[in-house]
């Protein structure tokens, strides 16, 4: 099992970890590799205190994983055939519209972080603009300084007086 | 109509641009990358004809190490030339060619930062501009890249508004330039509800 998650309010727990009291999942997944090697897996749906699973048996948590998802799609076309819309399963809830809400959020706080590293980046600072500031000069200041500038250029390429 | 702008400010530089790009008044499938960047840390960005900006930024990115001075220097007259190939090009074909192509440049210039906006409406004038909005919409002026954003949203609100209803932005790249260097981010310029809002 994969878990993503943001904290939100840490303690430490007097044995050298943490105790996160609260926090937002992020991602939840099943994985076939997991980061700790004494990763058991419980099946907490077929028993009040739980049975744990052998290795072998994660396939069948994957095929009721599957089943399940497969019993939703039944629901939904029955659901479609007696006239309710696509998405409604009776209760208002729709898992698409809320999945796509979690991938927007997840969007929404990686595109904060990207930009927010761009404000970090070193990029060099430009020196201060100096005194008459630019706006008093006009746009026809800058016209006139680079014709000077690549005229000086081009006398100096071709070494003619100046 | 693209979304773009560059901010110049004491120290460092923001310009941006959308990806989106539009055909018979709708947005395409394809996005476009519109900021461009020259190893001489010059960065540009064009709203116009998507075949013109692409040649903008072949443009820059041939500018070499050429400073702001030479590039306001050499830039209008081959954005001349550029435009009176495309418009050849639509009269040979008997599309319609619409004067609108506008290219923001920013760099440095005596060691100040700099922006100027080449408008082929203007014979591509350089006009120098601390700051340059298109569409212009106002409002404060980004000092961050998250405010970039915000304005950028803007932009594609008025741009939805007035012109395109289906449009997306695609992707926004962001770049911020100093003295030293140029550093940029893409990122989606609109997600779930901000499309709706």
């Amino acid at each position: 099992m994969s878990v993503g998650f943001d904290p939100i309010e840490v303690e430490p727990n007097g044995k050298g970890g943490y105790n996160f009291n609260k926090w937002e999942l992020l991602e939840l997944s099943i994985v076939s590799v997991p980061a700790n090697p004494g990763a058991t897996v419980f099946a907490r749906a077929f028993g009040k205190d739980g049975r744990v699973l052998a290795a072998a048996h994660a396939d069948t948590l994957v095929r009721a994983h599957r089943r399940i998802g497969a019993a939703r799609q039944d629901l939904a076309d029955v659901l479609q055939a007696a006239g309710h819309p696509p998405g409604d399963d009776g209760d208002g809830y729709d898992p698409e519209a809320e999945e796509l809400s979690f991938d927007a959020a997840r969007i929404k706080r990686a595109r904060a972080a990207a930009l927010l590293s761009l404000d970090c980046v070193h990029v060099g600072p430009a020196a201060k603009p100096s005194a008459p500031p630019r706006e008093l000069r006009g746009g026809s200041w800058l016209t006139a300084h680079v014709r000077e500038q690549e005229a000086a250029r081009l006398r100096k390429f071709w070494s003619l007086p100046v | 109509m693209t979304c773009c702008g560059f901010v110049a400010r004491d120290g460092d530089a923001y310009i941006w641009g959308d990806g989106e790009q539009y055909l018979n008044g709708r947005p395409m499938t394809e996005s476009i990358e519109r900021v461009a960047a020259s190893p001489g840390r010059l960065a540009a960005v064009a709203t116009g004809h998507s075949s013109l900006c692409d040649r903008v930024r072949r443009l820059v990115a041939g500018l070499g190490l050429a400073s702001l001075s030479g590039a306001i220097a050499r830039l209008p007259a081959h954005l001349r030339q550029a435009c009176a190939e495309e418009r050849a090009h639509c009269r040979a074909i008997g599309a319609r060619y619409e004067v609108d192509l506008a290219c923001g440049l920013i760099g440095l210039c005596d060691s100040e930062m700099r922006g100027v906006v080449f408008a082929e409406a203007a014979g591509f004038e350089p006009r120098e501009a601390s700051a340059w909005l298109s569409p212009d919409v106002g409002g404060a002026l980004p000092a961050t890249a998250q405010e970039v954003l915000a304005v950028a949203q803007r932009q594609l609100q008025f741009v939805r508004a007035r012109h395109y209803p289906g449009a997306t932005g695609r992707t926004l790249t962001v770049a911020r330039v100093g003295r030293t260097g140029i550093a940029s981010r893409s990122v989606p310029l609109m997600i779930g509800d901000e499309r709706a809002a």
